[in-house]
């Protein structure tokens, strides 16, 4: 079991920090349930390998299974583009985080905000801070960071973990939302 | 400093290369920290030679003017420390934005606009006392890029405002699609709100882009003498 402690240790994050996901059954669990989830991928993803794929590979397999609407940040959206992949829209990581806070955004396709953002991607201290805005201002929205670092900051975090682990744990997630 | 440090084939460094010219390709070290308000002076000094504003006791109307008509962007790169920070915002106060690496967010402190929110965007034409929507220019005034490729193209965007000319705009819009375009592999998906009339569509993208703006059902504007304080209009409406 990995230790439930900030990746970044210097940052204080306060005394409500992530629920940690020690089974990505119930990760799965949550995406399945809700009602407007969002996936949120940063530029870490073209860049992270997975043993023979790379992150963004798997979260691609996820919102196509999951049917969750993708915003890329950064330069993310070409990425997708070259797996042929269109996400639901791109946008800076901080624009996206701003009108995650706003309670009367209509969201991509103008059908109302989300109940659930999945992070993954993004610089881990940005992620942090963004998070953070999240917990404060957000007080209906609720947040699962999919990377292999705790962020005290979501609702819902993987703890310190290796990549052997955390592939296993995005197949699983991947694999349960898929089925019944 | 350490910039001088770097020498090409012909043993020039970087200030030898690029002109210390005011003007487009310039590069200058302005200094230390407390030499940067140079900078701000410069956007300032226009404000107060080409349209004659006081620089005493004016603040208001300098900003109004930088922010509508200086097409200037800061971009402080890398860790800062407190004091960057403070003459950071001393720009953006004055309308000129500033984007951040991704450690910026640590500031917690972003200045975003929302271009989908087209009652944001609005601004006085000082002409006629009209409220003119003038496009989400500049979009943000304190910005984290995560990357540095969106920071590239974010730059170009931020440099718009809304008294470009037709001519200016236009070679704005080629540095900022040209850049999405070659760094985020697609066209971007905000052209038509920087687009006032088919004159601002540089030449070269010209069928590209007609053909997104009937998609979006784009309407034409009056390029406005654009201010966000009423005492400001020279004919008021009734």
């Amino acid at each position: 079991m990995a230790t439930v402690e900030p990746w970044q240790t210097a940052e204080i994050p306060g005394p409500k920090k992530a629920l940690v996901i020690t089974k990505a059954e119930v990760a799965a669990a949550m995406i399945k349930r809700a009602k407007r989830p969002i996936l949120i991928v940063g530029h870490k993803a073209a860049e992270t390998e997975l043993e023979d794929k790379k992150l963004i590979d798997y979260m691609i397999e996820l919102a196509k299974k999951a049917n969750i609407p993708v915003v890329a940040t950064a330069h993310m959206i070409s990425e997708f583009l070259k797996k042929g992949y269109q996400p639901a829209d791109w946008m800076p990581a901080v624009d996206i985080g701003n009108r995650l806070v706003d309670s009367e955004w209509s969201g991509l396709d103008g059908k109302g905000q989300y109940d659930l953002a999945l992070f993954v991607g993004l610089p881990y201290y940005m992620e942090w801070t963004i998070l953070s805005g999240l917990k404060h201002f957000a007080p209906n929205l609720k947040t699962i960071s999919l990377d292999n670092f705790y962020q005290p900051h979501a609702s819902w975090s993987f703890p310190n973990i290796s990549i052997k682990d955390w592939i296993e744990n995005l197949k699983v997630i991947i694999e349960k939302i898929g089925g019944e | 400093m350490s910039a001088g440090m770097y020498k090409d084939e012909e043993g020039k460094t970087p200030y030898e290369i690029f002109s210390g010219a005011f003007d487009a390709g310039g590069l200058l070290n302005v200094g230390s920290c407390v030499s940067n308000p140079h900078i701000a002076g410069a956007a300032i000094k226009i404000a107060s030679i080409f349209a004659k504003r006081g620089l005493r006791a004016n603040y208001e109307e300098i900003a109004d003017y930088v922010l509508n008509r200086v097409g200037a962007v800061g971009v402080a790169w890398g860790a800062m420390s407190q004091k960057a920070a403070s003459i950071a915002s001393g720009f953006w106060r004055l309308g000129v934005p500033v984007i951040v690496g991704p450690h910026g967010t640590k500031y917690r402190r972003m200045l975003l606009g929302r271009a989908d929110r087209e009652e944001d965007w609005y601004v006085y034409d000082a002409r006629t006392g009209e409220r003119v929507y003038a496009g989400p220019a500049p979009e943000h005034l304190f910005y984290a890029a995560e990357t540095k490729e969106e920071a590239m193209v974010m730059i170009a965007k931020l440099c718009m405002r809304p008294n470009d000319t037709t001519k200016g705009r236009a070679i704005k819009l080629t540095h900022y699609i040209d850049l999405h375009k070659r760094l985020f592999g697609t066209m971007p998906k905000d052209v038509h709100l920087f687009v006032r009339n088919l004159g601002d569509i540089p030449i070269t993208m010209k069928d590209e882009i007609v053909k997104i703006l009937e998609e979006k059902g784009w309407k034409e504007t009056v390029i406005p003498d654009p201010t966000l304080l009423p005492r400001l209009i020279r004919k008021r409406k009734e």
